[in-house]
């Protein structure tokens, strides 16, 4: 098929606008599936993917449609990861197309994701065809959300599709828009091969499958190529088309979506973004927009069980497979035992891997308070890396930190615009502008720290908007930033467990906190427990517990001993199971309590 | 290791269970059923039958014992006859010193002159007197048969023999307070008593009173006022002479009861009847606690199979495994066992436990537990001096906390680097 008959597109949506909805109605349409094939959101393939509504990884899907003009086209449809730690990612996804469908849900307008996203649409230049979902809603108010489109790109309404994914109304006329708006691939399909890796995934039988968008020239089976970003070589053992299923083809050319299969061992060895060329091309130019994936956001991994950490050891390793990003060294707790310390993109990165853990290697799991990646300068100029507050160097000795700094936009019905700003500015939040994008939608811009996006944010987000605030973020720069190491200490013995980075003018209140939250948690002993926070050697919060003053058995008699000790060694039991630090015995119920704020 | 010499002349003991009692108390969970002359003619032979299954075994040939208790259940209960046959089959069975302590429970309702005189003929010499309280309000709230008249009434009684007994005390009571329990412990002290027991009331699972606290309409004393009443104790019968040697035991020097100080010193003794515990030859063992199942045991063992593990070279414990059997459990105590047994048991006395004995009980954990008894000290709530380990007065009413802790550290020992797998 020449490449004039190829139209690479995806779909930029909120979640539950109804993105994997309409790709549905696509594949029906273009007779891709049987029924049998046929189930709600194929594309979304995990459990997790379709009950939260989000994707987590890309996926594509060719399609053959005959248009109105008789002639046939082959879609490639490239779904895009759908959150905000993964907008690197979404940029790669969205480089491998020529056009993008900006679906809006026409009763809840547009939300911040969508933004973001059609942002990075437009600095990839891709045509744009905007499509209003769910007009059959009784709640929907397609003039507003025309006009809140209108806001955002150039457009008439006129050229603003309106279509109910679920009753099957409009399709054709957006598959018929795709066709007559989108522009066909227009690669050199004789220069060398240039192919862009948009998403690699681990499949246990086959090893890696790259998912590329071929820019320039051809690829066959029996190729050796080369990765520009790591140099390494490999022979190309099968290249297909992204149906259902891998369908080996004869070869890919330029303009065609499709995959590659290399032998690659895991995905971090075919990154996101990198580019494929022939082994022995010299001089060839990357494509660009290549970045290397860091994690931003650290934080300790424990099993609950201790006896679980060569699980987690072994189900942190699979994950990997599949998920380059994920990084890990192992970490020793006092008071949580053996664990890794983990890097992710974000929290919501975070909150995935704890969930895969759970539901698909039935991990109980403990986090340690998140930590964003600092840079710290020393005193002598030379520049560290601090992963963990146990790694901050001493306060003396430093002379700046800097922490990554993010550019937040929030849409917001404009009643919570005032609790938005007051919540972003308690967070550090720059204000970087208001614009409304209707009558009633506002979208803020804020330059803020990453760290305090982290913890404890989107849920207080959505409290103070009933819901209705969306989130979405970019990473802008590391900035100076006046940081403490936060300590609490049981008796003088410091809890490694709850040391945390905060910036100085928030210390004393994260330390009161976390201080009367202990205080609550810890049962009392035989003896005092003082809890106490501090930075460095100072002390900015103390609570204490009360020495228990009654525990006896005031009758011991008959020569019955064993009532006796059954009852002790049921006690002894007790305190064994708790996490000793030095001398006060804390129950592991009260970190898992802390740390996933179960006692608020 | 071996003992201190001054707890060799302590034990061995024999302890007897008299499952017997007029009625049960709100707040009681023990051995005991109510029975009639015809029931406790049947206990008293089967009684007599296990003596003689016992010494028949010849585990305890070797043995002479020092002190005797009949406990209960309500021993008072039984026949002056009953009890001198008892004695005296215990006297015809095992040796059994001259200067023994015998003891017998009884209640102040069913000690009555008779029969008391009978158990001083039979051997008796001291008895346990269960006044509990010396307040009416009390007594009925614990549904006691008796009242205070009554108690000091026996009291005076046992005074005018010039017997040495020691009266029982129950404090910690709902709706009695620090004021109130002042009064009755200072009445009680002035019954004369060689030796005062006084328990902080325990509500056993299932118990009438149980129940009523549970379900609001009793109320029981704050952890403080507890606290205080204890403390008022301690005071009170230190100043009348009745030194604390116990958690909950107070004498006059020298009238200490040897043979509950056994038990705390892991001394060696012999149980019979219904839920009687035994310690012997590094085992523990315990008899089925419900009396019929007991007496149809015994009553088996007269038989053939009984007689047939001496012969066959096994001995007393190994009947345990035969058919019909009266002992529940037995079990053999290990090192750790040993040292968990020296800190729940040893260190609820005054004068606490030789450091070296525990220390070589508890094997590699000694460390640990060194480590974590110095923390304690530091705490106040032990005292380490001159090579012994006791409970501070500050830790006397935290102590089961304070056992378990120890057991804890002596196990799991915590590694210098404070990480633990």
């Amino acid at each position: 098929m020449s490449s004039e008959h190829i139209r690479n597109f995806c779909i930029i949506a909120h979640i539950d606008h109804g993105k994997s909805t309409l790709a549905d109605r696509f594949l029906d349409t273009c007779h891709t599936l049987s029924a049998y094939q046929m189930k709600d959101q194929v594309l979304d393939s995990m459990d997790l993917e379709r009950e939260r509504g989000i994707t987590i990884k890309a996926h594509s899907i060719a399609m053959d449609y005959t248009a109105r003009d008789g002639r046939e086209y082959r879609f490639h449809l490239i779904d895009t990861p759908g959150h905000v730690d993964f907008s690197y990612e979404v940029s790669r996804s969205l480089a491998a197309c020529e056009g993008a469908l900006l679906l809006v849900d026409a009763s809840q307008g547009v939300e911040a994701q969508t933004v973001a996203n059609l942002h990075m649409a437009r600095e990839a230049k891709l045509t744009i065809i905007p499509v209003i979902n769910k007009i059959d809603m009784p709640a929907a108010r397609p003039d507003e959300v025309k006009e809140q489109i209108r806001h955002l790109i150039d457009c008439t309404d006129d050229e603003i599709l309106a279509v109910s994914a679920r009753q099957g109304i409009g399709i054709v006329e957006v598959l018929e828009a795709v066709v007559a708006r989108v522009p066909a691939p227009s690669g050199d399909p004789d220069a060398p091969l240039r192919a862009l890796i948009f998403d690699s995934i681990f499949d246990k039988f086959r090893g890696v499958v790259a998912y590329v968008r071929l820019v320039d020239g051809s690829v066959k089976r029996g190729d050796r190529v080369r990765l520009l970003s790591t140099g390494i070589t490999y022979d190309v053992d099968e290249v297909g088309s992204l149906r259902l299923g891998l369908i080996p083809r004869e070869r890919l050319e330029a303009g065609e979506v499709g995959y590659i299969l290399a032998g690659m061992k895991v995905v971090a060895d075919a990154k996101v973004g990198d580019t494929i060329v022939p082994e022995t091309s010299a001089g060839i130019q990357a494509l660009p927009g290549f970045k290397p994936l860091k994690p931003m956001v650290f934080s300790g991994l424990f099993p609950v069980d201790t006896e679980d950490y060569v699980n987690l050891r072994e189900a942190l390793g699979k994950l990997a497979l599949n998920d380059a990003a994920l990084a890990w060294t192992p970490e020793t707790s006092a008071a949580l035992g053996f664990g890794f310390r983990c890097g992710f993109l974000g929290p919501l990165h975070i909150e995935i891997v704890q969930e895969r853990l759970h539901r698909e290697y039935n991990l109980d799991i403990i986090a340690t308070i998140p930590n964003v990646q600092l840079r710290a300068t020393l005193d002598d100029g030379t520049k560290v890396q601090v992963n963990s507050p146990a790694d901050m160097p001493d306060p003396g000795h430093v002379a700046a930190y800097e922490e990554p700094f993010i550019e937040v936009r929030i849409i917001t019905p404009g009643e919570f615009v005032g609790n938005v700003m007051r919540l972003v500015q308690d967070r550090r939040g720059e204000p970087h502008g208001i614009d409304y994008l209707d009558a009633e939608r506002a979208q803020l811009t804020y330059l803020m720290p990453l760290s305090e996006i982290i913890y404890d944010f989107y849920d207080r987000l959505k409290s103070c908007s009933r819901g209705y605030a969306t989130l979405d973020y970019e990473l802008f720069d590391y900035m100076e930033s006046d940081l403490v190491k936060l300590d609490v200490m049981l008796n003088g013995e410091l809890v490694d467990a709850l040391s945390l980075v905060a910036h100085k003018d928030k210390a004393y209140e994260r330390g009161r906190d976390l201080v009367d939250r202990l205080r609550n948690l810890i049962p009392r002993q035989m003896f005092q427990i003082a809890i106490q926070a501090g930075i460095g050697g100072k002390i900015i919060a103390r609570s204490t517990v009360s020495a228990m003053r009654k525990d006896v058995t005031a009758k011991c008699y008959g020569g019955d001993i064993s009532r006796k000790r059954k009852l002790l060694e049921k006690q002894k039991e007790g305190k064994r199971k708790m996490k000793q630090i030095g001398t006060v015995h804390v129950p592991q119920e009260a970190f898992l309590a802390l740390l996933r704020g179960q006692d608020e | 290791m071996t003992d201190p010499a001054h707890w060799r002349d302590l034990g061995p003991g024999i302890y007897l269970h008299i499952p017997f009692c007029r009625r049960r108390c709100g707040y009681c969970d023990f051995a005991s059923t109510t029975g009639d002359a015809a029931a406790r003619n049947a206990f008293v032979a089967d009684l007599l039958a296990e003596i003689r299954l016992v010494a028949a075994g010849g585990d305890f040939a070797d043995e002479t014992f020092r002190t005797i208790f009949l406990g209960g259940g309500t021993p008072s209960l039984l026949e002056g006859d009953q009890m001198n046959r008892i004695l005296g089959a215990l006297r015809d069975s095992f040796a059994v010193t001259p200067d023994a302590e015998v003891t017998m429970e009884a209640n102040p309702e069913s000690l009555e002159p008779e029969r008391l005189d009978a158990f001083l003929r039979g051997g008796g010499n001291r008895v346990s007197l269960g006044i509990q309280s010396l307040d009416d309000a009390a007594l009925r709230l614990l549904d006691r048969a008796h009242d205070a008249a009554l108690a000091r009434h026996r009291a005076g009684e046992l005074k005018e023999r010039r017997v040495s007994f020691s009266v029982d005390l129950i404090y910690g009571l709902p709706g009695l307070d620090t004021t109130a329990w002042g009064t009755a412990l200072d009445g009680a002290i002035e019954l004369g008593a060689d030796h005062l027991s006084a328990y902080l009331l325990t509500l056993e699972p299932g118990t009438p009173m149980h129940v009523a606290v549970a379900t609001g309409e009793l109320t029981l004393p704050g952890e403080e006022e507890a606290r205080a009443q204890y403390e008022l104790l301690v005071d009170r019968t230190s100043a009348a002479g009745l030194s604390c040697y116990e958690i909950s035991n107070f004498a006059r020097p020298g009238l200490e009861s040897r043979h509950n100080q056994n038990y705390w010193v892991r001394g060696e003794y012999l149980g019979l009847g219904p839920s009687a515990h035994s310690h012997h030859g590094g085992w523990r063992w315990a008899n089925e606690p419900d009396p019929g199942a007991w007496s149809r045991a015994v009553q088996a063992g007269g038989g053939a199979s009984w007689g047939m593990p001496r012969e066959a070279g096994g001995s007393y414990r190994e009947m345990s495994e035969a058919a019909d059997c009266p002992i529940l459990f037995r079990e053999r105590v290990s090192g750790r066992e040993a040292a968990a047994e020296w800190i729940f048991l040893g260190l609820r006395r005054t004068e606490g436990v030789p450091w070296d004995l525990l220390a070589t009980a508890a094997g590699d954990g000694a460390a640990a537990l060194e480590r974590r008894t110095g923390f304690l000290a530091e705490q106040g709530l032990l005292e380490r001096q001159d090579g012994w380990l006791r409970l501070a007065r500050a830790g006397r009413f935290v102590s089961d906390a304070i056992f378990a802790d120890l057991m804890a550290a002596m196990e799991d020992p915590v590694p210098v680097d404070g990480t633990r797998r």
